[in-house]
């Protein structure tokens, strides 16, 4: 791998940690969904600093271009994260769903409370 | 308190509920009525309670099924033995209630449909489009395919449950958004008797009312995968 394209790689991937430190910092992103883009981060930098890396999982796949290899890890990644993201948006909507039904019902027997003790 | 609760699942139903509150006061003494607001942002709320009748009130619009699902958990947890649920948007003809009371109070079915599509001395009012037509009979084969019962209006909002109905309706199994013809399958599976009886329904322009909010396409596919997993809940079931 040329250095270039290595420095280049180096640079995002550490850009990209920081990016990641400071969205946690800010309490943006919970820890708990920050790992799987620190793990990613951290294969990344680990390709760009040992090349082989890459070209054991090529051929573990049976794949001949690296490049290939790459892309399908990457897209298997991206997809069984968004299904994780959308198990996760269902959960809690189902969970507010029912917080919604619970604090209507709380609310309407707290009215009745109150309306009986002014009586 | 009395035996039966009737709940009317309201969102942005300014226009109707005023009339279908008086009709159900008039057809229904001896329900306890309960509107549940479903996040309405116009007046709903305050016509309901000019009228002293309760209402409960969700924090914001969460669908139809939930907003019925908040009237059976109410009617579990104050001992109601029977509920009945009607649209607020006048499209369900409320003196039908009393066949309804008669039916539950008879035991006749732990479930009882109101149902556009059985026949009623020529009282027949409901025309439908071709599209929802081929829906409705697509959803009854469905029905009489993987329950083996005949229900004519698998799309029916008019309908009544006994205590054993609703500890199903409060499970987990109860789908939320939508409720219909998945209902009907899975009541069916859980053993409880299912009765149609005929009611009159109108035709209405739903313009921003309860309906509305799902999109035909959107509610056909929902429907349909729910049903199609039914069949395995049910082989699940049995084995």
């Amino acid at each position: 791998m040329p250095i270039q394209q290595k420095l280049t790689g180096l640079i995002f991937s550490i850009l990209f940690f920081i990016f990641l430190i400071e969205l946690v910092r800010r309490k943006k992103i919970k820890e708990e969904y920050a790992l799987l883009w620190f793990i990613i981060n951290f294969i990344f930098i680990a390709i760009l600093i040992d090349y082989k890396i890459l070209e054991f999982v090529t051929s573990l796949f049976g794949m001949g271009l690296t490049s290939s290899a790459l892309f399908f890890l990457g897209i298997s990644f991206l997809l069984a994260y968004c299904i994780f993201i959308t198990i996760k948006i269902s959960t809690i909507s189902r969970q507010s769903s029912n917080l919604a039904q619970e604090v209507a019902l709380l609310r309407f027997k707290l009215e009745k409370l109150e309306k009986e003790s002014d009586d | 308190m009395k035996e039966i609760l009737a709940i009317i699942p309201v969102f942005n139903e300014s226009r109707h509920i005023r009339n279908v509150l008086k009709d159900a006061v008039k057809y229904c003494n001896v329900c306890d009525l309960l509107v549940i607001n479903d996040g309405s942002n116009d007046n709903t709320l305050s016509i309901v309670q000019d009228l002293n009748i309760d209402a409960i009130s969700l924090p914001f619009n969460t669908g139809y099924g939930n907003a019925l699902q908040t009237g059976f958990k109410y009617a579990l947890r104050h001992g109601y033995r029977y509920l009945i649920h009607f649209d607020g948007d006048g499209q369900h003809e409320l003196s039908c209630l009393p066949q309804f009371i008669e039916a539950l109070f008879a035991g006749e079915a732990d479930v009882v449909i109101g149902s556009r599509f059985l026949e009623r001395e020529g009282d027949y009012r409901y025309s439908i489009s071709i599209i929802r037509k081929a829906v409705i009979y697509l959803l009854r084969g469905a029905i009489k395919l993987i329950a083996g019962i005949r229900i004519t209006d698998p799309t029916s909002g008019f309908i009544g449950y006994n205590r054993k109905a609703l500890e199903f309706m409060n499970s987990d199994y109860y789908p939320p958004d939508y409720p219909d013809a998945d209902v009907i399958i899975m009541l069916s599976k859980e053993k409880m008797s299912i009765k149609e009886i005929p009611v009159v329904m109108y035709n209405l322009n739903n313009s921003g009312t309860i309906h509305t909010g799902i999109k035909p396409l959107y509610y056909m596919y929902k429907m349909f995968l729910s049903v199609f997993l039914s069949i395995f809940r049910l082989k699940k079931k049995t084995l």
